[in-house]
């Protein structure tokens, strides 16, 4: 590893003065995603700044609106709170999958959120990757998992993302000039970069209180249990008061995936029978995934594989929150 | 670029250490190679095997994920802390009961990783155990005789809770 500086500034501005006089320094976070990458010499920064004393980060706070929920939160924390597990327990599933109890300790909602895309080229050791010439993440000129492709489509596999996202989550960023607050899904551009620059901070994520009765449902499918990443996982969050479908599904792209078509053709099968809604989204959703995803080689899986997975999730994801909303009482705590 | 060491104040096993440590030093090698604590086991070195399992502020936590820069301020137990060979753990005793141990090499992560359980419930469900040592891989696979050690372990808490309150 090439750490030369460790640093705690225990405030922003002094965070973002660091980032910005020395080219390699980075943010670290919990470090569960980029410590290996360091031992795999994918990462080289020289000056760590570590958040952990800048209180704002660190919190969980209700407010009028909804929850702001900090960055260096850890993911146990998220799991571990009243709050959302009654009113965003879409997100707290989503935590509770993410790899297993001693990284969910450690990793903090910001890093999952900011993670680095995967490739099976590219997470690994540098005398393995010695081998090969240099892909488009390493400074080269090729995609090994997409050959024809004139960028990089590591997949991202981010879990917290997918329901973040079907939530309608806004995030906080801290930069020299002040705090700036961006959709999530702004954060993520199509050609997979992100639209936040080394040197802003990434401060919380604030999710908007859902609507009365509004149940969601969040699905992970993977090869192994826990410590796995997703083979695709997706969030549904339905709120019937307003007659709206969220769907967002992760780990299909490089960013996650708004399925905005199906969700529209939601509002127009209201007065149809809950079956027969399971069998048309399906159908539409399974559709417009393959239109939207992109088709890498990945380790374990095929593509065909994984639609097929995301299917059977999909339509239990819908029987859930559709059922549920027609007999039952939602998540919000309010109802 | 020189390196800058930094100061560090790590309670290990109820002993505080004081020391300058380098930035790129993990708790892992902290513990091995600086407090020679080897009970520890670096398998993976990136956090997928749990070998390395340790108890941080009453957390498990990958001690080859965490630098030591990172822990400084906390309380770590290691398996050196919870028995000694005279005086075993109730986990111990249950490990070896229970055949639960074939190389061993998981054996520390394991037990640390049951030791946040039980302390927190010491009467767990099976999917709790299994949960709770998700993040531990055997690679003998004896994993049926690990949950039973686990469960031996939880009942010898039991029986000790419901002897003190008679």
């Amino acid at each position: 590893m090439t750490i030369k500086k460790w640093v705690e500034p225990a405030d922003l501005n002094e965070a973002v003065t660091v980032l910005n006089n020395n080219v390699n320094a980075i943010i670290y976070a919990g470090g569960t995603d980029i410590l290996p990458l360091m031992n795999y010499g994918l990462k080289s920064p020289e000056i760590c700044v570590s958040l952990r004393k800048c209180k704002l980060l660190t919190e969980i706070e209700v407010e009028e609106n909804g929850i702001r929920i900090g960055s260096m939160v850890n993911l146990v924390a998220l799991t571990e709170d009243k709050f959302l597990k009654k009113t965003f327990s879409a997100l707290v599933s989503a935590a509770i999958r993410v790899a297993s109890p001693q990284i969910r300790n450690i990793a903090t909602v910001g890093g999952n959120i900011l993670q680095e895309r995967r490739c099976k080229y590219y997470n690994r050791s540098e005398r393995w990757r010695d081998k090969i010439d240099s892909c488009f993440l390493m400074g080269g000129d090729r995609c090994y998992q997409v050959p024809k492709s004139d960028r990089c489509c590591a997949l991202y596999y981010s879990d917290l993302a997918t329901p973040l996202m079907a939530y309608q989550a806004v995030i906080e960023i801290w930069r020299k000039e002040g705090l700036r607050k961006v959709e999530i899904g702004k954060v993520f551009s199509g050609d997979g970069t992100r639209n936040i620059n080394k040197e802003d901070i990434l401060t919380g994520i604030f999710l908007p209180l859902p609507q009365s009765k509004t149940r969601a449902v969040f699905i992970k499918e993977s090869i192994r249990f826990s410590l796995d990443f997703p083979v695709v996982n997706l969030a549904v969050v339905n709120s019937p008061n307003i007659k709206k479908i969220g769907i967002v599904v992760g780990a299909m792209a490089p960013y996650p995936l708004r399925l905005s078509d199906t969700e529209g053709s939601f509002s127009r099968l209201i007065n149809v029978n809950t079956v027969d809604i399971v069998e048309t989204l399906t159908e539409m959703a399974y559709e417009e995934l393959k239109k939207k995803r992109l088709l890498v080689s990945e380790v374990d899986i095929n593509t065909n594989q994984k639609m097929q997975r995301f299917k059977g999730a999909f339509k239990s994801a819908l029987e859930q929150v559709l059922l549920n909303s027609r007999n039952m009482k939602g998540d919000n705590q309010y109802d | 670029m020189i390196e800058e060491k930094n100061f560090v104040n790590i309670t290990v096993n109820g002993i505080k250490y004081q020391e300058n440590v380098s930035p790129n030093l993990t708790l892992l090698k902290f513990l091995r190679e600086d407090l020679g604590l080897t009970g520890t086991k670096e398998g993976c070195g990136n956090g997928q095997c749990g070998a390395c399992t340790v108890i941080m502020d009453g957390k498990a936590v990958n001690s080859c994920l965490v630098l030591a820069v990172q822990a400084n301020g906390s309380h770590v137990e290691t398996i050196e802390g919870i028995g000694t060979p005279d005086k075993l753990h109730p986990l111990q005793k249950a490990f070896i009961k229970e055949g639960a141990v074939q190389c061993g090499f998981c054996t520390p992560g394991m037990i640390m990783s049951a030791k946040v359980l039980l302390d927190k419930k010491n009467n767990p469900e099976e999917e709790e155990i299994r949960e709770a040592l998700s993040g531990n891989l055997c690679r003998c696979t004896g994993y049926v005789k690990i949950v039973q050690a686990v469960k031996r372990a939880a009942d010898y808490y039991k029986k000790k809770k419901k002897n003190s309150s008679l």
